[in-house]
């Protein structure tokens, strides 16, 4: 049985930009199971991003999450807090009451990112070994209860020969870099990022993030401008990572070959919203939005020099408020649309055959139930069914 | 503190580049100046003897020939006026050793300017990483703040803040003569806290608004994202990420401001509001009056003035050359 270990329901965020209101995240709710990988696929500009950095309260002005919850477990907080609390739903606590101060300190004892480009990723004027002891040291002071203010900043500048970071620190800062397979992590640890190539500095990054000891990694992009072998690597070892820490990865990307190969889940964003949320081998064998239909045949197969590529052709919709079209937002470059399509906003509704495996396009049931599959009506006992199945 | 780099990159750039190695020098010449006054000034600068008034510095040489009432009769005299070398620079009105003056002056000069950029450093960094990390409100607040303070000249400001807060000054006992090492020179060195205070407060709007730039420019760097995600604090982020990459501009900045200091700081004892006499700018306004045929009370501490300036400046650029990576090293 599946807990999930971040609930995000109904999550908006915007930006308020001179150029007008962007919706970037539109609306999404979804689960993060404990020990799971979920991915995010999407083209650029979907809001993935800003849904993961919304996730760790990385929204910065003139951006803002206006709306939804973000529920996430923790028994001992929510217990601490009380069932009382506006804040507290059973062990689940909810991020977005919670003041900042907490909020932040739950970024480096539970919540890890891992950022796109290592490269920008690490302060150029410190050694790789300092920074990510600076991640265990911060854990380690957050989990001791200790305060970094402006009384503490002051002491630390008037003290000469002050190092943030403890030489226990360092020493489990080498201890993660030996364990994202760095070799020499003793003599890496001491150089500086530019001496690090991209594939070791992802890994290191990784180790940056493994220092909070999360229980959700956010992975932002971790496989892009890598090349291929190198990425291998990379979901290799976030694979190994999770087998052993137990952690759940939400994992954004736009590459399908790196979530077919290690993500349980997919969700399929489009327009700052999911178009399609389930299980990956379900939803890319049988896909049931044209959208996502549309992303798989843009894949290239490397067996088969015939199979031709189709694009999706035109652009990903603005995102602005007043520009963004009444209906799906996929409309204007679907191949299955229709005039009701540009009326009405689709949900996200369970397919018929399996109820984890959610689509948003009013079109879903019957394009899938004609091509595809026999008709199939949408009737409890097939949604228990579908449901049971797919918790096995 | 200094790290290894900016070690190596600082005498690099005094290897190859001379200006900057005059710079350098003329600012440690100024330093040790003002630091060893007793010790250098061949007389005690406020000796007054009114039988060597107008004494010309050593150099010059020759007769004059002036004509006056000599015993009850109009006549025209040759006089020997050459200058003598127990007042090397020669002395003023008063007799005062024009030389010693200078060397003392370098001291107020020197005192005032490395205490009003200290003030305005610590006061411009808070303020500027402050409202550039924090943004939002508090930016727009403080940032209104220094935009008002700098619509006005300095100078103006400076002499309000002199007219409200009246002349105070602070007596620090001079180690060398307390010590007994030296007698017969000033007990005490004046330092005049209204000017210095009034200078820090026009000055720190400057490095508040490259503090508060560089704050923006590094807040918005990954690595800084990457901290939050860590779980630091702002202040922790502002210490050891922030900080640390934005003080570079800010110190090349802040030791430009000097001679701008020095420069406010003569321009106030000029105007009398020196609370010291033992000041250039007091200096070159006794000898105004007597440009014609004195020359050298006026120009000798404005020479200073003019050694001080140039020397700090060059060693602003020398520092910003050795310290800013991204500056273009070729041939000016």
């Amino acid at each position: 049985m599946t807990k999930p270990i971040i609930k995000v329901r109904n999550l908006k965020t915007r930006f308020f930009t001179e150029m007008g209101q962007v919706n970037a995240v539109d609306g999404i709710s979804f689960d993060i199971n404990q020990g799971e990988v979920l991915s995010v696929v999407g083209e650029s500009g979907s809001g993935k991003s800003v849904t993961g950095l919304s996730l760790m309260d990385l929204i910065d002005s003139p951006g803002q999450i206006t709306d939804g919850e973000i529920w996430f477990h923790h028994p001992d907080l929510a217990a601490e807090r009380g069932a009382a609390d506006d804040a507290v739903d059973g062990e689940f606590v909810n991020l977005r009451s919670l003041h900042q101060k907490a909020r932040r300190s739950l970024c480096g004892t539970e919540l890890g990112m891992i950022f796109q480009d290592p490269g920008s990723a690490f302060h150029p004027a410190l050694t790789v070994g300092e920074q990510i002891g600076e991640a265990v040291e911060s854990r380690r002071r957050i989990a001791r209860g200790e305060d970094y203010d402006v009384k503490e900043m002051l002491l630390d500048l008037c003290s000469l020969r002050s190092s943030f970071v403890s030489d226990e620190s360092y020493d489990e800062a080498i201890g993660l870099l030996e364990q994202v397979d760095i070799p020499d992590p003793i003599d890496r640890a001491d150089e500086y990022p530019h001496e690090f190539s991209g594939g070791m500095l992802q890994r290191a990054m990784v180790a940056q993030a493994l220092a909070s000891d999360p229980a959700v990694l956010i992975a932002d992009e971790p496989t892009t401008g890598l090349d291929v072998t190198i990425q291998a690597g990379i979901i290799d070892l976030l694979r190994e990572l999770q087998a052993d820490t137990g952690m759940s990865i939400f994992l954004i990307t736009h590459n399908i070959g790196v979530v077919s190969s290690i993500a349980d889940r997919v969700a399929i964003m489009y327009g700052g919203k999911f178009l399609e949320l389930g299980p990956t081998d379900r939803v890319f064998e049988k896909p049931a939005n044209p959208y996502t239909e549309g992303l798989l045949n843009c894949l290239p197969d490397p067996t088969d020099a015939t199979n031709i590529i189709e694009p999706i052709h035109g652009n990903v919709p603005s995102l602005l408020d007043h520009e963004m079209p009444a209906g799906c937002s996929y409309a204007d470059r679907c191949p299955a649309v229709t005039e009701e399509c540009t009326e009405t906003n689709p949900s996200l509704q369970p397919t018929p055959e399996t109820a984890n495996h959610l689509v948003a396009c009013i079109h879903a049931e019957t394009a899938e139930s004609t091509t595809t599959f026999p008709v199939a009506t949408t009737t409890p006992s097939v949604l228990s069914d579908g449901g049971a199945s797919a918790d096995e | 503190m200094i790290s290894k780099r900016t070690r190596t990159a600082v005498l690099k750039e005094l290897h190859s580049n001379k200006l900057a190695t005059v710079g350098t020098a003329l600012i440690l010449c100024m330093l040790f100046v003002g630091m060893f006054a007793p010790v250098l000034a061949p007389h005690d600068p406020t000796q007054q003897d009114n039988s060597q008034t107008h004494q010309p510095p050593a150099f010059m040489g020759g007769e004059t020939e002036t004509t006056r009432l000599v015993d009850g009769e109009m006549q025209t005299v040759t006089e020997d006026n050459s200058g003598s070398l127990t007042h090397p620079l020669g002395t003023d009105t008063n007799g005062r050793d024009v030389l010693s003056r200078a060397i003392y002056g370098a001291r107020t000069s020197l005192l005032v300017a490395l205490t009003a950029m200290m003030a305005s450093l610590i006061l411009g960094t808070s303020v500027g990483m402050t409202a550039g990390y924090f943004g939002g409100k508090t930016d727009t607040i403080l940032m209104r703040f220094v935009d008002v303070v700098l619509a006005f000249p300095a100078l103006l400001i400076t002499l309000a803040m002199i007219g409200v807060i009246g002349p105070l000054t602070f007596f620090i006992p001079d180690p060398f003569v307390t010590s007994g090492l030296i007698t017969d020179r000033p007990t005490h060195m004046v330092f005049p806290v209204t000017i210095t205070a009034a200078i820090a407060a026009v000055i720190w709007v400057w490095i508040a608004r490259v503090a508060r730039s560089e704050a923006i420019r590094v807040k918005n760097e990954e690595y800084v994202t990457a901290a939050r995600t860590m779980g630091r604090s702002n202040f922790g982020i502002i210490r050891k990420h922030v900080l640390p990459n934005s003080i570079t501009p800010i110190l090349v900045l802040a030791t430009i401001q000097v001679a701008s200091i020095i420069i406010i700081e003569s321009s106030l004892s000029f105007l009398g509001f020196a609370g010291t006499n033992l000041s250039w700018g007091y200096d070159i306004a006794q000898g105004r009056d007597y440009l014609g045929t004195s020359w050298w009370l006026s120009t000798i501490p404005g020479l200073f003035i003019v050694i001080a300036v140039v020397g700090i400046n060059l060693f602003g650029d020398l520092l910003r050359d050795a310290l800013d990576p991204g500056i273009d090293r070729g041939e000016v």
